[in-house]
């Protein structure tokens, strides 16, 4: 099973590997846009997806450090991630995700600027490979 | 009317590749914007994602079923 995933963002010069998901909490869902990043090791929760999705802000996780600044990170367990697979078929998958809550009004802006990201735990414990040939324009998630 | 899981999910990426094939046009005119893509349309831009809801909301739009993105500014580009 196959979960495809587009190379680019915007400009074919803009390399990210992304698609879209729904995002499930037991009461609400949402579309979103994610980006695989083999350089987080956490699935990130866009603040904005987050206030779509009406998850609490209540268990304290680890601090996030981006750049230079650190944000308070909370824990989310029942979030499930639906993907469209290649075949035209839909998968699902929970997995535990950090949503980044900005401390102040000035830091909204900065904190929803981050997307949603499938982190490198996702790979590892819902057990998919990584299938990327950027020049060719092909990449997915294969299970 | 109520699209399951699977259509949503469909549509949702099929406006994704809509934004990217045309993503040159639309960055041009909304840059530095939040946009609201569905039904491969650009259903609304504001400044930031407040008041792009508030103008979902005064379209009948259900905020949950767009695709939101942000628009950025000309040679920005984001690293995680």
């Amino acid at each position: 099973m196959k979960i495809k995933l587009l190379t680019y963002l915007e400009e074919k010069e803009n390399l990210y590997l992304n698609a879209t998901a729904l995002l499930k909490t037991p009461q609400k869902r949402t579309t979103t846009k994610f980006i695989l990043d083999t350089g987080s090791p956490e699935t990130i929760i866009n603040y904005t997806d987050a206030l779509r999705l009406n998850i609490p802000f209540i268990t304290k996780g680890k601090i996030i450090k981006m750049g230079s600044r650190k944000f308070q990170g909370y824990e989310y367990g029942r979030l499930i991630f639906v993907f469209l697979t290649e075949d035209g078929n839909k998968v699902e998958e929970n997995i535990k995700v950090i949503i980044l809550r900005p401390t102040g009004l000035s830091e909204i802006e900065e904190v929803d600027d981050i997307p949603t990201i499938l982190g490198m735990n996702f790979l590892r414990e819902r057990e998919y490979k990584l299938f990327c040939d950027v020049s060719k324009e092909i990449a997915y998630l294969e299970k | 009317m109520v699209l399951s899981d699977l259509a949503l999910l469909t549509e949702s990426m099929e406006d994704l590749e809509w934004f990217q094939k045309y993503a040159k046009d639309i960055c041009k005119e909304h840059e530095g914007e939040v946009i609201a893509i569905k039904n491969k349309k650009v259903v609304a831009s504001a400044p930031n994602t407040k008041i792009l809801f508030n103008k979902l909301k005064d379209k009948g739009i259900e905020e949950s079923e767009v695709i939101i993105e942000k628009i950025p500014e000309k040679n920005e580009i984001i690293v995680l």
